[in-house]
């Protein structure tokens, strides 16, 4: 019965977990380090967007590291215990001062600031290829048909499809009521330095990045775009056009046509600067059209760095090993009496040999097993006193050794021959040594 | 009175000074953990005799150095019962101590999942295997262990994180022992409830048949354990108490840890 309680209770706790897996709670443990001003604008299973009216923006915290993260979900694992969910700010955040710093206050309580953690430094890796395109675009083009969206008042989602029912409904409209229900914040802030630290973030060891985005910074058209907000109408007017252009340096993007893509993206931020993902792909363009020109170059450091790590790790392969095989058997040797008593027999000090085993006998004077050897030892050493006489007598009561229990048996009677014992122990000793002495005799006479 | 810390000190010191440090070099070294636990068993439960009252005790001095999600360590138990008692249980044993290294790994599959394997190796001690102290051990352990890193939100405003466990002991006797169990986490609390039972061994001590000479070493023993955590800073007070089913002691553990850790692995979710 009681069997039937421990298993049905296990059971239960396991049914209990198994059942609230789903209940995925990331966003639970972050929502109560949020301070009260701050709105979730939008939440998914996947992406929590924060909005904060003082430092006017959003915060995007998604549950893994994507290309627009503010913060992003990290696991830490720790020895002995299971993994746990924790938060890491990319530069992004940290070079914002909208959010770094004391303004981070505004957003968060200190206790989560303090666990913040920091991106991890990019280990020096070649100006490498973004991600695959279909992969950033997916953000933005398709929407997460597993997840379950929670969509807050005035959070909206902008995607290609969003844009297109969007402009359909838009271009049905009376002329009148269009220019004032434009259906995307074409003019919405955006902060001009985001995407040249995006794409710092994403490669800021490789030179070529940092190269092309001083460029990208210093250039005339970054600064001019950055401030740049045209006539509404203006921008109505080119829409189609501009959309056009978008798509089809979407689609370059997708095909990893560079040249194609920075240049529909050129035209586009001629058209309307800052429209959409514009500035983002466009430094996206730029640095993949710079590392396309050298592979080979671009491969090399990381070839060497794989070297470095695979003999790096199978240093601390070995190493661990040791750790816990090899020294751990030295040590035991080292300690053990038996293994360091065999160490002084083979290299003949059997002096020291016997004295460890006097040692441990004068600790446990019962341990029984260790008078053969010693007296096998005294034996070699050709001792004859009385404190080897009492080991000899001792040791005859055990298991010995043929030869050794002959000569001990000798030693042992001729001993009490000398002082003339003939007590029943004495008597015992004797027969046995003149039983073992015709035995020899005995052995002797075929050979003779 | 024999005097056992000596042996006991220079095995620790020993091993210490030669085994871990020398093959650690110190960037290697991730975390360390010390601890300290005392065991009080009042009551055993023996199958076919019923509960007995006892006076057992064991206090376990614990070190661990830790290289990423292994480590290496030593346990020093000392077992002892209370002198002047007429109870039962004294005619077992004897005050005695011993040391056992002891090595482990954590691998994780992924945030669900990771399987914690160690074991300890009886370097010193002379307590037999037949006696009811017998104070240290040679065996395996192995578990799998179920948990998510974001946890449940089912209950409270803050996750809860609960995981289960199934795993398996071997000692060195051959006797396997099935273990499974489930915890529950929650702001530095935790909860556990585990069930252990052994498949072979000695199923009645007082008839051991040929194993008469390890009789408490292999006993077919059974039981739950309830256990209780709480965290603070870098250190851990653990509570358990264990209920025998069939064979084995209803006993108390009380334990204290500090665990120190100077790197903390990342992954990608």
């Amino acid at each position: 019965m009681t069997k039937f309680k421990t298993f049905s209770l296990t059971a239960i706790s396991l049914a209990i977990f198994v059942a609230t897996m789903e209940a995925q709670a990331q966003w639970s443990s972050l929502k109560p380090s949020l301070q009260s001003d701050v709105q979730i604008v939008a939440e998914t299973k996947k992406r929590l967007v924060l909005y904060h009216q003082s430092p006017g923006d959003s915060l995007i915290f998604t549950s893994s590291q994507e290309h627009d993260s503010d913060i992003y979900g990290a696991f830490e694992v720790r020895r002995g215990g299971n993994p746990y969910r924790v938060w890491v700010a990319t530069e992004k955040f940290f070079n914002n001062p909208r959010f770094a710093g004391e303004s981070g206050k505004k957003f968060f309580r200190k206790s989560f600031l303090r666990a913040l953690r920091q991106d991890e430094p990019m280990a020096a890796p070649a100006p490498r290829r973004f991600a695959p395109t279909t992969e950033r675009l997916d953000v933005t083009s398709a929407p997460d048909s597993g997840e379950t969206q929670i969509e807050k008042a005035g959070a909206k989602k902008f995607n290609i499809e969003n844009v297109k029912t969007e402009l359909a409904a838009w271009d049905s409209l009376p002329p009148g009521e269009k220019k004032d229900s434009l259906p995307i914040p074409l003019n919405q802030p955006r902060r001009a330095e985001q995407p040249v630290e995006k794409v710092f973030a994403a490669s800021s060891n490789s030179r070529d990045a940092r190269r092309k985005l001083v460029e990208v910074k210093s250039g005339p058209r970054y600064g001019k775009i950055a401030r740049q907000t045209p006539p509404r109408a203006e921008v109505v007017t080119s829409y189609a056009l501009i959309d056009s252009l978008y798509q089809s340096a979407l689609a370059a993007v997708k095909k990893e046509d560079w040249r194609l893509a920075a240049f529909n993206l050129e035209k586009i931020q001629l058209l309307q600067p800052n429209y959409r993902e514009v500035v983002d792909l466009l430094a996206q363009a730029r640095v993949n059209l710079a590392s396309a020109g050298k592979p080979e170059a671009a491969a090399e450091p990381q070839k060497s760095r794989g070297a470095y790590v695979f003999v790096g790790g199978a240093i601390a392969a070995l190493g661990v090993f040791i750790a816990l095989i090899v020294l751990p058997f030295i040590g035991v040797v080292l300690i053990s009496p038996t293994a360091r008593v065999r160490y002084h027999i083979l290299r003949g000090h059997y002096a020291e040999a016997a004295q460890i085993y006097e040692r441990l006998l004068a600790r446990r004077p019962q341990r029984k097993k260790f008078y053969p050897a010693l007296a096998s030892l005294y034996l070699r050493l050709g001792r004859r006193d009385e404190a080897a006489l009492k080991v000899y007598e001792i040791a005859l009561q055990s298991d010995l050794a043929d030869r050794s229990r002959e000569e001990i048996s000798a030693i042992v009677s001729n001993n009490y021959l000398t002082k003339g014992r003939t007590d029943a122990r004495a008597i015992e000793v004797l027969e046995d040594a003149l039983k073992a002495e015709r035995l020899k005799q005995r052995k002797r006479k075929p050979q003779g | 009175m024999k005097n056992y810390w000596p042996f006991a000190t220079r095995n620790f010191l020993v091993i210490s000074l030669l085994a871990l440090p020398a093959c650690l070099p110190a960037q290697r070294i991730s975390d360390f953990k010390v601890g300290y636990s005392r065991t009080a068993i009042r009551e055993a439960t023996l199958e076919k005799v019923g509960s007995l009252e006892i006076d057992f005790y064991r206090h376990n001095f614990e070190l661990e150095l830790g290289v990423g999600q292994a480590f290496i360590g030593l346990t020093y138990q000392y077992a002892t019962k209370k002198k002047n008692t007429e109870k039962i249980g004294n005619t077992f044993g004897k005050t005695e101590d011993g040391a056992m290294l002891t090595a482990g790994y954590n691998y994780i599959f992924s945030r669900n999942f990771r399987l914690d394997g160690y074991g300890r190796l009886r370097i010193a001690g002379e307590t037999q295997p037949a006696q009811a102290l017998y104070a240290t051990e040679a065996d395996a352990h192995l578990k799998l262990v179920l948990s998510d890193a974001d946890g449940v939100s089912a209950f409270f405003n803050g996750a809860v994180f609960p995981s289960t466990y199934a795993g398996v002991n071997v000692n060195k006797f051959g006797r396997v022992q099935g273990l499974a169990g489930a915890a529950i986490w929650w702001n530095k609390i935790g909860l556990s409830l585990a069930g252990f039972n052994a498949f072979n061994g000695v199923n009645e001590a007082l008839n051991p048949g040929k194993d008469v000479d390890k009789i408490f070493a292999n006993l077919k023993n059974s039981g739950v354990s309830f256990g209780l955590t709480y965290e603070f800073h870098n250190f851990m007070i653990w509570a358990k108490k264990n209920f025998a089913l069939k064979n084995g002691g209803n006993d108390l553990t009380l334990s204290l840890q500090y665990q120190k850790f100077f790197v903390k692995r990342r992954i990608k979710s």
